[in-house]
């Protein structure tokens, strides 16, 4: 932890709440309705006590003798400017949105419920033309907050489609195939067939493994796991690194392919995108990201599901060439829609792919407590 | 337009949307109060407590309302520039602030927050850092302590703060490694980085 933060742990208050701030609004309006003058002038020597809290009343003597006529809608509006900003910072994006999700609502429920679309796109080989086809999956989740719980998981195939318009030309061209032969790329591994058609949802309930856990964090993480993270983002840095980023062969430790900051930008994405952490954790997460010396704007975007957000990303070099981590971010809920893999230069197994295209996204459709789960 | 709950969790109501709109509209002006209201209030009530916080976090708006005609949103976002206001406000009343901080610097512990208190008890006594905080933030030039707290508090990035005060990039980061460095030989023998080694679990 640096000065600064320690700074705004010690004196920094928490935010009005939305009722005082709606209460608050309602005086400055009668204010600008009652056209005050500033009241800046007499309060050179501020007392310690409440004394200011009487501007208010005083205003109102003011407005009796002003003539009352509400500025609202009779003003002359400023200049329109119409130049279009360029896109913010990505460390302003990811404080802005770290400021609401420290606002989130921290209610537990017995149930963290959790749901997303995620797409993998795939290059097709055809005599008569290449295309991409993309694979979506809609999987949702009923985690329970208590260990002795149900956990419950639903999933379904949404079929496998061709990705843009050009695609499904060439598709056409090829036969409109109904189903298509991917490579898994391993050894010793018979191609998987994903097919057109959607296939039916199934749900399975059962309970959690004997240990608790989970999620993933780089390691395997209970319920008591996440809720106990720390919040400030420093700390949560640490914590995450020493317990979770050597840890063994999962599949997102901090190796040597994965440097800090790309391992660092994957993990604070899950635990934006969709675990059952504390909204000041939350709020950390973002917080750490804007900290990363390498992550940079991208500007707004529309996630796979066409919803307007905001994207930050960083990058990284892989086998499969360079690649870009994409977090989608709704700033005002504070909130992450999708994390979206784009190849920038295409290699080895992304031999195939056109450079700034999408690997793969996930979507977030829904991610709170919730009281129920399927039965 | 449907309007959601809270003005500010309709993600197609970003800052540009709001600041093109004109103030005199008064949706557009409580949006504008809702989204930064509650910032601009935990910043001053850092400074000079909840109590002034609450007249003159109204104070920025209603100041920034009147000088609405001098808001140029080309020049940058709306947020700066009322954490500039804000902090005008604010050095007005610089004898408040001082009092304040002299407040708190000798108040037992009981601060504004309540975990991270709880936490550094076992460390150390948090009464300790928070007076030695208290003191030499009140030592500090009243440059060096509007750019510590405008990013301490007001969360406010180095551009931000720029803006907000009207200075240089450059300016900004020397204030803030300076005041930084105060703060760092106040505290002393207490090392920052040792109070957070506490378990996290």
């Amino acid at each position: 932890m640096n000065e600064i933060d320690l700074v705004r742990e010690v004196f920094g208050p928490p935010r009005p709440t939305e009722q005082d701030t709606a209460a608050a609004l309602a005086k400055v309006r009668k204010d600008i309705d009652g056209g005050a003058e500033p009241r800046r002038a007499r309060g050179l020597a501020v007392p310690s006590r409440r004394r200011w809290i009487g501007g208010f009343g005083l205003t109102a003597v003011t407005a009796a003798a002003a003539v009352a006529v509400s500025l609202w809608g009779t003003a002359p509006g400023p200049d329109r400017h119409r130049a279009t900003p360029p896109p913010p910072a990505a460390r302003t994006v990811l404080l802005a949105a770290a400021r609401q999700a420290d606002l989130q609502d921290d209610t537990m429920g017995e149930y963290w419920h959790d749901a997303s679309v995620s797409r993998l796109y795939y290059r097709m080989h055809a005599p008569t033309g290449d295309y991409t086809v993309v694979w979506a999956r809609r999987s949702e989740g009923w985690t329970p907050s208590d260990p002795a719980g149900r956990d419950c998981g639903r999933r379904q195939d949404l079929g496998t489609r061709p990705a843009g318009s050009a695609d499904e030309a060439a598709w056409r061209r090829a036969g409109s195939p109904a189903a298509f032969t991917i490579p898994t790329g391993r050894k010793g591994f018979a191609p998987m067939t994903l097919k057109l058609a959607a296939g039916p949802s199934t749900t399975t309930c059962r309970s959690l493994p004997r240990d608790g856990t989970i999620f993933s964090l780089g390691g395997n993480v209970t319920m008591k796991d996440l809720r106990s993270l720390p919040a400030d983002p420093d700390r949560l840095r640490r914590l995450l690194i020493q317990r979770f980023g050597r840890a063994g062969a999962d599949t997102e430790p901090l190796t040597r392919t994965k440097t800090g900051d790309s391992w660092l930008f994957s993990v604070a994405r899950d635990i934006i995108l969709d675990m059952p952490v504390t909204p000041r954790v939350r709020a950390a997460a973002f917080r750490m990201i804007a900290d990363l010396p390498s992550v940079r704007t991208i500007g707004p975007v529309r996630d796979a599901e066409g919803r307007r957000g905001t994207a930050v990303a960083i990058d990284e070099h892989t086998s499969g060439g360079d690649l870009e981590h994409r977090l989608v971010i709704d700033e005002a809920s504070g909130r992450a829609l999708a994390y979206e893999q784009v190849v920038l230069r295409p290699a080895g197994e992304n031999a195939g792919r056109a450079p700034g295209s999408l690997i793969n996204s996930v979507v977030n459709l829904a991610a709170g407590w919730s009281g129920t789960a399927p039965r | 337009m449907t309007m959601s709950r809270t003005p500010a969790a309709d993600p197609r109501r970003g800052d540009a949307v709001v600041i093109e709109a004109p103030w005199h509209e008064p949706e557009q002006f409580a949006e504008i109060f809702h989204r930064h209201f509650p910032d601009v209030h935990r910043y001053v009530a850092g400074r000079l407590g909840a109590d002034a916080a609450d007249d003159i976090a109204a104070e920025t708006f209603l100041t920034a309302y009147r000088r609405r005609d001098r808001y140029d949103p080309a020049r940058g976002a709306l947020r700066p520039w009322l954490f500039g206001i804000a902090t005008n406000l604010v050095g007005m009343h610089r004898r408040g602030e001082a009092r304040y901080l002299r407040t708190l610097a000798k108040a037992p512990v009981s601060g504004p927050q309540t975990g991270f208190e709880e936490q550094i008890v076992a460390q150390v006594s948090a009464g300790v850092v928070r007076g030695r905080l208290a003191e030499a933030i009140r030592a500090l030039s009243p440059g060096d302590r509007d750019v510590l707290l405008l990013v301490a508090l007001g969360d406010c990035t180095y551009p931000e703060v720029a803006e907000a005060l009207g200075l240089k990039p450059g300016t900004v980061a020397s204030r803030l490694n300076r005041a930084r460095r105060k703060l760092r030989d106040a505290l002393g023998g207490v090392d920052p980085t040792l109070i957070t080694e506490e378990s996290d679990r």
